[in-house]
């Protein structure tokens, strides 16, 4: 038991890099991408739909 | 906006957060790109799901001609956005699958049962999409693109699902060694996995039904 928690402690893992807080930036980096395309998937929703209601009238 | 839309947002943004800071186990060879795990299979699940519809509507649209009624050639089209849809995600999930094979396997493609199964499956749906170009007549068109449809699911499955299964595979879960047991997943992954898988498969619909929305504008136009 105490060998197999030597050995998952000897794992490299970014300790570290998460341990000062900079995850966080790479956590902004990815979610303003992922706001960016949301955001223009529900412009496209909203222009697509106005199209649609434009056609029945 | 419908709230299905909303809980996939949610969803693949919590993943995102999570899936970055959230414990993992230390494996030796993997290391931090365990977290792939949140992002790359959810494109394959994703993948499955899309084209799942695809063949549903593959078979409304086949069984609407039926009892004298009008063929529903809409249903046909909707198969094909699904689709298309679907093949968008499966390169992704190719490309993001290659990135982390060159840092665990040592290379980025191998004659690995799961990653052929993929390419023969992208083929299939490649072809699926030229016999929709070839033919000029739509309601031809639209129902042997549908049988197709029919077979190009069943060949999917079992070159993804099944063969990979039944030889030795790099892929966890293959060559014999069930898929997500304790092994493979703890429980803490699953609380980011499951969120992850469902959340990219509503954005997957969405996106699908934006495309379908589009042809069926361009349709009455």
């Amino acid at each position: 038991m105490i060998f197999l928690q030597a050995t998952r402690s000897a794992v490299e893992m970014a300790d570290t890099f998460r341990a000062d807080g900079k995850i966080y930036v790479v956590i902004a980096v990815l979610g303003i991408i992922f706001v960016g395309l949301i955001t223009y998937l529900i412009y496209l929703d909203k222009k697509i739909s106005r199209l649609e209601k434009r056609n029945r009238e | 906006m419908k709230a299905w839309k909303i809980t996939g947002i949610i969803l693949v943004a919590y993943s995102m957060y999570a899936g970055l800071t959230f414990d993992v186990p230390r494996l030796v060879i993997l290391n931090e790109t365990i977290r792939n795990l949140y992002f790359h299979v959810p494109m394959w699940f994703t993948m499955i799901a899309l084209l799942g519809n695809s063949l549903i509507q593959s078979i409304r649209f086949l069984r609407s001609g039926q009892e004298g009624r009008k063929v529903n050639l809409s249903l046909d089209l909707k198969a094909k956005n699904f689709a298309e849809v679907a093949m968008l995600f499966s390169l992704l999930g190719l490309f993001t699958g290659m990135i982390w094979a060159k840092a665990t396997w040592g290379t980025y493609w191998t004659s690995d049962p799961k990653l052929n199964g993929t390419a023969v499956t992208l083929l299939i749906y490649l072809a699926y999409f030229v016999l929709r170009s070839s033919i000029e007549d739509l309601e031809k068109k639209a129902r042997l693109s549908s049988v197709y449809n029919v077979f190009a699911f069943v060949l999917m499955i079992v070159f993804i699902g099944i063969l990979p299964r039944m030889t030795a595979s790099l892929h966890p879960g293959n060559g014999g060694n069930p898929a997500f047991s304790n092994y493979d997943l703890d429980d803490g992954m699953r609380m980011v996995f499951y969120p992850a898988v469902f959340g990219w498969i509503l954005i997957g619909w969405w996106i699908s039904l934006i495309r379908h929305r589009l042809d069926i504008l361009k349709k009455e136009k």
